[in-house]
């Protein structure tokens, strides 16, 4: 436990953004068309053949700006929320706001079953998040114990998932149901600026929600009493951090599915790098997150999965593991 | 024990806590009942009392963290309930009772988060920060393990953290919640010098206790608290009589001197 950090954070978050300009200009090759680098150079700026041109400026360059985005909003959440409930089993795939955003815009879908209201997608999922969201503060108000938090998170990720199971028996129709399954599954593939534009927004004004809160988590590290005796006011905090986060995830969920652990996964990975300041570990854990997100999302490219593999599988694959893991650690600290 | 005295006369720049008929009130149960005082920089001051005696609740009410029923609170004038939150915890520094660390951090940046009130959230922190954490780290004496991790100290060691993390904020007033309770005799009396010591005419504190000798030999006035109603105040050899202590506590005490310091001990309950 008393190992100095391995890193400064200005240093990690420099490592970070190169590693992800590297990967995210790598991520540009994956694909069913093969391209060499040239081409994809080529593609970008639009000196390429028209389909190399496409295939690089409307399918990958939103899927990798997707990919950097979605990751970035679910590690920086995890981070946030992990702050406000000190608690590092926190995040929004485990406490249930993931599954309540699938939810809002299952039904979403279910309502709209043509395009003619897909705009309303992330409506419906931020929605989701906000109400599920709540209902946690509530508790955490009531009783800030580690395990009535993640029971609450279980039993809230059930009853969303009981609620998408209930619409999806009513789905009016096969498409309407495949699309709703293969949309829960999580997937970056066949992404456009659309859905960029669709999602921007809404992780802006989550962002905006935000700004400023490391310091409010900084305090909550010494219990909620003393932060108020810091001059912390609790209630605008655990507002600001809810909406933002419900902004963001929700905004996230509709454009890319449910993908879960990467906001539990990532702070735990930066912290063993430089600490447990939750201020600290927020813009690294967006950094590590866009990372992760990308990673997983060129593993779904590579040839071994077919094509077939969907993005929130791999990270479910990779992150349950390693939630075990943290439980695992953090056992003693769990009452 | 002359420090009340010097202490009265100055405290610009916060000035005096007048607390008049406070009163906080839980469903039907009074826990504070019509309380007026009047606290200032340059004096310890301890709050005494039985357990329920609501000694801590006046602390939380100053803190904002316990709401009055009824009653003003002011600081050189300037009324707590209009009080911007910052400015009061400017103001106020708290040592709470066994205050949690949620996280494993360093000793430095727990000490570091006293200097919260000071900042804005997206402020770095300046060389006066900096020079009020190098302070109250070198006045408590933890500069030896500032890299080491809060949660793996001892009871002792992090006593002084937590302490200097409060003195780090560098209020006029230093507010203390039985901060001597769990600590073993030797950190028992270090604690309570370091709360005396950083008493001077820009800063006042006040610490709730239970031990009556730690209290009446390093508070300057101590302030007994019964039933939610002030029932003494004033310096400890006055307030600390037999009489007080079979009413208010309900014992019989022996006592001695030695070297010129006078000791307590509780030897029978009253009526017995």
């Amino acid at each position: 436990m008393n190992k100095p950090s391995l890193i400064s954070p200005l240093g990690l978050n420099g490592v970070l953004c190169i590693a992800l300009m590297v990967v995210a200009f790598a991520a540009g090759f994956f694909g069913q068309a093969d391209l060499t680098g040239g081409q994809f150079l080529n593609g970008l700026i639009g000196r390429a053949d028209t389909a190399t041109n496409i295939i690089v400026q409307e399918l990958r360059l939103p899927r990798i700006m997707l990919a950097v985005l979605c990751g970035g909003v679910l590690g920086y959440s995890g981070a946030l929320l992990q702050g406000l409930l000190r608690n590092p089993l926190a995040d929004p795939g485990v406490l249930g706001v993931s599954a309540s955003a699938s939810l809002g815009a299952v039904i979403t879908i279910y309502l709209g079953a043509t395009s003619a209201i897909s705009f309303l997608v992330p409506f419906g999922a931020i929605i989701g998040a906000l109400i599920a969201t709540a209902l946690l503060v509530l508790i955490s108000m009531r009783e800030a114990s580690v395990l009535t938090l993640i029971l609450a998170g279980v039993g809230i990720s059930s009853l969303a998932a009981a609620g998408i199971s209930l619409v999806m028996n009513f789905a009016p129709h096969p498409m309407t149901l495949q699309e709703m399954i293969l949309w829960m599954m999580g997937s970056l593939e066949n992404r456009t600026f659309y859905d960029l534009y669709l999602a921007a927004p809404f992780i802006a004004a989550g962002a905006l929600c935000v700004v400023g809160a490391g310091q409010g988590l900084n305090a909550l590290s010494l219990g909620e009493e003393t932060a108020r005796t810091l001059g912390v006011d609790l209630k605008r905090l655990r507002l600001r951090v809810v909406v933002g986060t419900a902004l963001a995830v929700g905004a996230t969920v509709a454009v890319a599915g449910a993908i879960g652990f990467v906001g539990l996964v990532v702070p735990h990975f930066v912290r063993a790098f430089i600490g447990f300041e939750p201020r600290r570990i927020l813009f690294p854990s967006a950094l590590m997150g866009s990372l992760v997100l990308l990673l997983a999302d060129i593993i779904t490219r590579l040839p071994i999965g077919s094509g077939q593999l969907r993005l929130g599988v791999v990270m479910g694959v990779i992150g349950a593991p390693v939630f075990l893991y943290i439980i695992f650690k953090t056992r003693e600290s769990m009452r | 024990m002359t420090r009340a005295a010097t202490g009265a006369m100055t405290g610009f720049g916060s000035g005096d806590i007048v607390v008049r008929n406070l009163t906080v009130q839980y469903g039907s149960k009074r826990v504070l009942d019509g309380l007026d005082l009047t606290l200032r920089t340059g004096e310890l001051v301890g709050l005494v009392g039985p357990n329920g005696a609501g000694k801590t609740t006046l602390l939380r009410a100053l803190l904002g963290l316990a709401d009055a029923t009824d009653g003003e609170m002011s600081v050189g004038g300037t009324a707590l309930s209009t009080m911007a939150i910052k400015k009061r915890a400017r103001l106020f520094a708290y040592l709470a009772q066994g205050g949690p660390v949620h996280w494993p951090l360093s000793v430095q940046s727990v000490v570091e988060l006293g200097r919260v009130p000071h900042n804005n959230p997206w402020q770095a922190m300046t060389d006066a920060d900096h020079q009020h954490i190098d302070t109250a780290i070198e006045k408590t004496g933890i500069g030896g393990f500032r890299s080491r991790i809060v949660t793996s100290l001892s009871g002792g060691e992090r006593a002084r953290v937590m302490l200097a993390r409060a003195l780090a904020a560098d209020a006029p007033y230093l507010f203390a919640d039985e901060p001597a309770a769990s600590l073993d005799p030797h950190y028992q009396l270090e604690m309570m010098a370091l709360l005396h010591e950083q008493v001077d005419e820009h800063h006042g504190g006040v610490v709730v206790m239970h031990d009556l000798n730690l209290a009446q030999h390093y508070c300057d006035r101590l302030l007994v608290l019964d039933g939610g109603k002030l029932v003494a105040d004033g310096k400890p050899e006055d307030v600390l009589t037999d009489k007080l202590l079979d009413q208010v506590f309900g014992i019989q005490v022996a006592r001695w001197s030695d070297g010129g310091d006078s000791y307590l001990v509780p030897k029978t309950l009253s009526g017995l």
